[in-house]
């Protein structure tokens, strides 16, 4: 695996055990955190997340990369579908409507962009050998 | 490591030695199945992955449906309002009002829900996952005294246990189709879904999907708390050996997941114009006669209704449940469906207000946990005399589910009483 692609998991690990923590203890504890919701099962998918992120650096396997960030990107999505769903209800129902941004939402760029790292990596690397093969 | 890890282990090393002297292989590079196979059967997170997408499929299921439930709901309520102010005949007026918008659209408000299921569980077979939770959760399964492969007529059990329980049929030990038969009719099927959504919308506001997800898990947990007794009492057969092949993973074709969600649909929609039509009559007869001692409906205690709840009502006033809820429960062993569909027509169009009024969170996780548990619909006792071939095992299916139905309320309401 290449180094970027291991401190990219590892800081998606970090980032996304703290959010997994602290929306299970929002959930659990019923504390109020800005821009976190209280979701006990909703923490744990990201806890889940950030292990296998953390185990992709630990065995050095790009294959944790890319479910890690699918799952992730599945999550963001998911969300994304639920805020939509909730400004149809309140067109519907012609009530007020407010929504809250999921970090999971946030995050979804970077799930993308693990997602295609595989690949992408791939091509960048064939690209530069040819590159350097000219160049020699 | 035990006994069976060492088999299982020398077979693996044995199988190693043959490949390497009989396969040439030549390196290629993984595909992108390979990558997700390494994960998802990782040793450690395999099951920790499996209840994350169990997660997102009930998340998807119950936040997407949403908005769609509440358009059938604001529907059904302008046409009954329509047809009780519209029809000059008052009997018919609350016929059509009541019986058909208020008892049958009040079930029909929670089909987006269920469809939305449909289309998450057709994503999962599509994409091929469920051979790999089937063999993730082989070693769990196999503690309980089941395989792998019971594993997915348990996840298709949550569509509907009829289709579930013709599922067992690709299990060769007919022990162990036996026992998957048993307990299947434990898994949360689609027809309970309307209970869970309703009673957690009223008293877990913010918390629905963990605890509509809790109750899932119950059924599972109760389904191998079962299956281990149900082995060790009733057969002494070893289990069978484990042996699947695992398609490739795929990009799941929309067109396959949403005819198959359809189909499905289209089985809800039959039973509801035939199955849940006629119940929704009966309950409406039920709840509205005699029309002149119940002032057309309006006073529920003096109907026939009341008069079947009262009866049921001391088995069930221990669970903190009352004559209406016995009712309920009654109706729902013709389909599951019946159960919210009876709380529509027992609390005529504010059932809300009337649920809240009549239950605690405590005892409204107990009616959750009961609809969960107790009696198999008429179609499940059905499919399980064909599957079972003997009435012995279909009335052991029948008690058991009402005594464990039971003790588990009972024990939710205690436990909630002490907290």
């Amino acid at each position: 695996m290449r180094v970027y692609e291991v401190v990219y998991m590892l800081l998606l690990s970090i980032v996304t055990l703290i959010f997994g923590i602290a929306e299970t203890l929002s959930g659990i504890f019923k504390i109020n955190i800005n821009y976190i919701p209280p979701d006990v099962f909703g923490g744990f998918a990201l806890i889940v997340i950030s292990l296998i992120f953390l185990r992709g650096c630990i065995l050095d396997d790009e294959a944790y990369l890319f479910v890690g960030s699918m799952l992730l990107a599945i999550f963001g999505l998911l969300y994304v579908l639920v805020i939509l769903a909730n400004a149809m209800d309140s067109l519907i129902s012609r009530n007020g409507y407010s929504f809250a941004i999921r970090p999971e939402i946030l995050l979804l760029p970077f799930s993308v962009l693990g997602v295609l790292s595989i690949r992408l990596g791939d091509n960048l690397k064939d690209k530069t050998e040819k590159l350097w093969g000219r160049i020699k | 490591m035990d006994f069976l890890d060492e088999i299982v282990g020398a077979r693996y090393e044995l199988i190693d030695k043959i490949v390497s002297k009989s396969v040439e292989k030549k390196l290629k590079q993984k595909t992108v199945s390979d990558l997700i196979d390494t994960v998802v059967l990782d040793k450690y997170l395999g099951i920790p992955i499996f209840l994350t997408l169990m997660w997102a499929v009930f998340r998807f299921a119950f936040d997407v449906s949403q908005c769609f439930s509440d358009a059938i709901a604001s529907l059904f309520s302008i046409a009954s309002n329509w047809a009780k102010l519209n029809i000059p005949c008052k009997v018919l007026a609350s016929l059509v009002g009541d019986g058909v918008f208020g008892g049958l659209g009040f079930i029909l408000v929670y089909l987006p829900p269920i469809i939305f299921v449909f289309v998450a569980l057709g994503i999962l077979e599509d994409t091929g996952y469920l051979p790999r939770a089937a063999f993730v959760m082989d070693r769990a399964m196999t503690k309980i005294g089941l395989h792998g492969k019971s594993f997915i007529p348990m996840l298709l059990g949550f569509g509907c246990n009829v289709p579930a329980i013709l599922a067992t049929r690709t299990i060769k030990g007919d022990v162990d189709r036996k026992i998957s038969i048993i307990i299947n009719p434990l898994m949360s099927c689609s027809a309970r879904l309307p209970v869970y959504v309703l009673f957690a919308g009223v008293f877990f506001a913010g918390y629905e999907g963990a605890v509509i997800v809790s109750m899932y898990i119950l059924g599972i947990v109760l389904a191998a708390i079962m299956a281990t007794i149900v082995r060790r009492a009733f057969f002494s057969e070893e289990l069978s050996p484990f042996l699947m092949e695992m398609p490739d993973f795929s990009m799941p074709s929309m067109r396959s997941v949403l005819s198959g969600a359809w189909l499905r649909t289209q089985i809800f929609l039959k039973k509801a114009a035939t199955i849940l039509f006629a119940g929704a009559m009966v309950m409406w007869y039920l709840t509205h006669f005699p029309w002149s001692a119940t002032a057309g409906g309006k006073l529920i205690g003096n109907s026939y209704a009341a008069l079947i709840g009262h009866v049921v009502e001391p088995l069930i006033r221990p669970l903190g449940l009352n004559w209406k809820a016995g009712v309920a429960l009654l109706s729902g062993f013709m389909a599951k469906e019946l159960v919210v569909g009876t709380f529509g027509l027992l609390y005529s169009g504010n059932v809300c207000a009337g649920i809240r009024h009549d239950f605690n969170p405590v005892t409204a996780l107990a009616m959750m946990a009961i609809t969960l548990i107790y009696l198999p619909c008429l179609g499940t006792v059905g499919v399980l005399k064909s599957e079972l071939g003997e009435w012995k095992w279909v009335g052991f299916v029948v008690l058991y589910e009402l005594v464990l139905a039971y003790v588990v309320a009972g024990l939710i309401v205690c436990f909630g009483r002490v907290m």
